[in-house]
């Protein structure tokens, strides 16, 4: 056998084509590129103690049939965000396993009902929200239950900020 | 243009740094096949071009340790042996895909439904084209005349070691280098950062465009899956992850060549016509379904900077940077691989040069005229059975060697912990960035430690290694934007972070 005895690139042409499309796809640059920012919503709480709190202001605003401007964050998006980011915020905590299970536990079942509400348009997302009434008054008892868990120093933002 | 130039010699050799274990490993199986296996067990092995021909190959590339390059070897001694090309594609395509390494990590960092759903397309999709090959194109397996046996003891063990030899300095380099080649032109067509929000979940093109870009792209199975892992973490699209893991870790330009070679550019462009309409058909139908839950989408992601250029032009110096990137990612297990690959090939010129008769081989062909006494001699099948068998074994011993007990990686992150707070608190930007990665790195590593040891990965533990990972993340982009403050402040919820990680993971 022979270093290199043959010239397998003689025939490459789908390779080349393949680059070709690259090519035309990101377009054949030169140009500089700048670094993605990493960004933190605007609307994330600073910890799960401020989670809660916006969270039953959230339900006040709701219940009270209050509306927001066009330009501003739906009512509704807000508290399914802050739902789903209330696990990790409470992970960023010291507290402990059990604790921490009931509020994703919770978190879980808030989320599935607002997935329904927020799947609705207009009107029909504070009708059906209103629906779980009960529901979403034991899970904010819950969640309050275990911010008592949470005295003001222990929490990653206060702890950790100078 | 010298930054250009810098840059994608850089990713050449990164690439081939990260390749070299795993090209070491194809030539050695490739070898087994050869001079153990040899042509019948080679078929036998992969269902002796019957229906089970596909299946088996995908089973037997779902085991082996091989990246797209290191593949190279054993499917050009697969079609030397007679394989079917259904077969023989099927194998080059999937044996890059998955290893228990990756699967272990996969598995762990991921939901475990998308690798076995992914696992399960990869397996669609090579017996859809495999059929599809087999039947538009029938008796494309032609075995070429079989060497003679090797004599017994030690010279079969040679004889592998020859033939892996001869393989390295014959074509199989030249399709390798073919393969490096797409990974450094790839890097002169993408500015730095380029693809950091070329898949993003909303966009119903990514999956389209991840296509176009992976084949070029060359990815181990490991990086292949530590992109699916950060792709998940990012809330980035499943198709475009889809498409990356099967063309990118599946595919390079060096197998193409090779495709295109050994078949012709008719039948290859069919293929993978084929290939490219199953693949990203899959990768639409996956996108939604398997979409993480609870993610929020960051809206980039750093996962594909490796096929970028690394440098922005006008960069100082990019001799000199690439240089030092170049020395700070090689390991010391891709060390040893270079050394004993590097020997390999010198071996190999040298036989090419001074034995074109195959006088070697001669002789290791050559059996003593009389049985050893008191010595059984194992069939080479069997010996090359045993190869394979242990092969696999050690890449299952090979996980518990990568992902060590977690109090010794506890004790490796304390120390990185450290070097990050204070490098972010000192402004010691470079110190920083050299070490987050790395860190990030670990705190994964201890998740699928946990779980190859048994111990529950509850969901708690899960999060608390995530809040550890968000914060790390952001400290990165902090300390790129040398924000002092910032990066002060985040060094220490990074620290803090650690700790409550600690405490929940060893309590």
């Amino acid at each position: 056998m022979l270093l290199f005895e043959s010239k397998p690139t003689k025939r490459c042409l789908p390779a080349c084509l393949q680059l070709l499309l690259i090519a035309l796809l990101t377009g054949c640059h030169g140009a500089e590129t700048e670094e993605a920012e990493h960004h933190t919503p605007a609307h994330m709480p600073a910890d799960y103690p401020a989670g809660v709190d916006r969270l039953l202001a959230l339900h006040m605003e709701i219940a009270n049939g209050g509306s927001r401007a066009m330009d501003q964050l739906d009512a509704f998006a807000e508290t399914y965000d802050i739902v789903r980011w209330l696990p990790m915020l409470a992970a960023d905590s010291d507290l402990e396993e059990e604790p921490w299970n009931r509020v994703h536990a919770t978190a879980r079942q808030l989320e599935a009902i607002l997935a329904k509400v927020v799947a609705l348009n207009g009107d029909n997302r504070r009708q059906t929200y209103m629906q779980y009434e009960t529901e979403l008054d034991q899970h904010q008892r819950a969640m309050l239950e275990i911010k008592q868990h949470f005295p003001a120093a222990n929490t990653a933002a206060a702890r950790e900020s100078p | 243009m010298e930054s250009l130039f810098w840059g994608a010699a850089l990713r050449f050799l990164q690439a081939l740094v990260q390749a070299t274990p795993t090209i070491l490993v194809g030539l050695i199986v490739a070898g087994v096949f050869r001079r153990l296996l040899g042509h019948a067990g080679t078929r036998r092995l992969f269902g002796d071009n019957t229906w089970r021909s596909l299946p088996q190959a995908w089973a037997v590339g779902m085991l082996l340790p091989v990246c797209s390059l290191g593949v190279i070897p054993v499917v050009r001694e697969m079609r030397r042996a007679g394989v079917s090309g259904g077969a023989v594609l099927a194998f080059g395509l999937t044996a890059p895909l998955f290893n228990p390494i990756s699967v272990l990590y996969g598995l762990t960092l991921a939901d475990p439904i998308v690798i076995i759903t992914f696992s399960f397309c990869s397996l669609v999709i090579v017996t859809v084209v495999g059929i599809a090959w087999d039947k538009l194109f029938p008796r494309t397996a032609v075995a070429e005349p079989e060497p003679p046996a090797v004599g017994f003891g030690a010279k079969r063990m040679l004889a592998v070691a020859v033939f892996s030899a001869r393989e390295l300095a014959g074509p199989s380099s030249l399709y390798i280098a073919g393969g490096l080649l797409g990974v450094a032109i790839l890097s002169l067509m993408l500015p730095a950062g380029y693809l950091q929000t070329a898949a993003e979940h909303d966009d119903p093109w990514a999956p389209l465009f991840m296509a176009a870009v992976a084949i070029p792209a060359y990815a181990t199975p490991m990086t292949a899956m530590v992109q699916l892992a950060s792709m998940f973490q990012h809330g980035n699209s499943v198709g475009a992850a889809f498409a990356l893991l099967v063309l990118g870790a599946g595919a390079n330009v060096g197998l193409v060549a090779w495709m295109i070679r050994m078949y012709g550019p008719r039948r290859s462009a069919a293929w993978f016509a084929l290939l490219i309409a199953v693949v990203v058909g899959l990768a639409y139908g996956v996108d939604q379904p398997l979409y993480p839950h609870g993610v929020e989408p960051a809206g980039h992601t750093h996962a594909f900077d490796i096929y970028c250029a690394p440098f922005q032009p006008g960069t100082n110096n990019p001799f000199s940077l690439a240089w030092r990137m170049l020395c700070e990612t090689i390991a010391p297990h891709e060390i040893v691989a270079l050394v004993v690959a590097g020997l390999f090939l010198a071996a190999g010129i040298g036989l090419a040069h001074w034995d074109r008769g195959g006088r070697l081989e001669q002789w290791l062909e050559r059996r003593p005229e009389k049985q050893p006494r008191g010595d059984i001699v194992l069939p080479g099948p069997v010996l090359g059975g045993v190869a394979l068998t242990g092969l696999i074994a050690l890449s299952i011993f090979g996980c518990y060697v990568y992902y060590p007990p977690p109090s010794e990686i506890f004790e490796e992150m304390r120390i990185i912990n450290t070097e990050v707070v204070s490098a972010a608190s000192s402004r010691d930007w470079d110190t920083a960035l050299y070490w987050i990665p790395i860190y990030d790195d670990w705190t994964r590593k201890l998740q699928v430690s946990m779980f190859l040891r048994g111990e529950e990965l509850t969901p708690y533990r899960r999060a608390k290694a995530e809040v550890l990972r968000e914060k790390l993340e952001l400290l990165e982009h902090e300390v790129e934007d040398r924000e002092v403050e910032e990066s002060r402040e985040l060094g220490m919820a990074v620290s803090g972070a650690y700790r409550r990680m600690k405490t929940a993971f060893l309590p």
